[in-house]
């Protein structure tokens, strides 16, 4: 599993004002991760914290697997931001997977800001064992 | 063109080349661990304290202690990560076990009685107040 070039910041259209034709851009975050394969499936684990289960998306597009996470809005009432380290608040990356995987058995886990993804391997890329018989 | 023909008499320069796209197939991406040594942090303000925001993605609850001295607030956290096992193949990674943590200088002296703390989709909420003898106190102005 190898990660699809696109260092893309996707662009929405600006809102501020009704007649501005220029695009604002909007940062995105490439979260850190960790992929990790054996003979049955690959396990990829993403950072993505402040990421809620209902901010997350997993898509895949023809050979390429999408992971999106909008962190959750968070503006406390009567409180102003004075510092930040947070350069993004949406998180997006792309990776090509192999051809050897099962799209239907994909299952997903979002547990303190970390999503983790087990893809199952294709069963005729799995390793078989043959049996050896006496000649 | 030059290239393959060089690869005919270089048979070892192409295996590197070879080696070279694998490792960039799955290694490009790796960062830069030494810029990875903090938790990115989140402040914000009012007249009577701050809330800090700190993230701190796949930690155990239990393993993240936060502490008061003075006007600064400490965060210790320590991330475990399962190893590989015998039959896996780390394919890519960039994620880091072991102890991460924070010191935050507040421009007040923070109420060591007043924190409250969570964690939550990996990011440590803390709510400190200003300590009493910040707080603002009213003189009674006696008659002369």
């Amino acid at each position: 599993m190898s990660e699809t070039n696109t260092l893309r910041k996707s662009e929405t259209q600006c809102c501020e004002t009704s007649k501005c034709d220029t695009p604002k851009r909007q940062h995105i975050r490439r979260p850190y991760v960790r992929v990790i394969e054996n003979d049955e499936a690959y396990l990829l684990s993403a950072d993505l914290p402040g990421v809620d289960e209902n901010g997350v998306e997993v898509t895949f597009e023809k050979d390429t697997l999408h992971l999106r996470g909008e962190v959750k809005s968070f503006e406390p009432e009567g409180f102003r931001k004075v510092y930040s380290e947070r350069v993004a608040e949406v998180f997006e990356r792309s990776f090509t997977v192999p051809n050897d995987i099962d799209r239907d058995a994909v299952e997903a886990t979002l547990v303190n800001g970390v999503l983790t993804l087990q893809i199952s391997k294709a069963k005729e890329a799995m390793p078989k064992k043959v049996t050896v018989k006496a000649g | 063109m030059k290239n393959r023909v060089s690869h005919l008499f270089e048979p070892f320069k192409a295996f590197q080349l070879l080696q070279q796209e694998i490792d960039r197939q799955f290694s490009e991406f790796a960062v830069d661990h030494s810029a990875r040594q903090h938790s990115p942090v989140e402040v914000w303000r009012n007249e009577e304290g701050a809330i800090l925001r700190i993230e701190l993605p796949g930690v155990d609850l239990n393993d993240i202690d936060v502490s008061v001295n003075g006007s600064h607030v400490h965060v210790n956290a320590n991330r475990n990560l399962p190893d590989v096992g015998e039959n896996e193949n780390s394919r890519l990674n960039e994620l880091i076990a072991g102890e991460q943590g924070r010191v935050v200088e507040m421009p007040f002296e923070v109420d060591a009685e007043k924190i409250d703390a969570s964690y939550l989709n990996g990011v440590l909420t803390i709510s400190v107040s200003k300590s009493s003898n910040e707080l603002p106190q009213k003189v009674v102005v006696k008659a002369g």
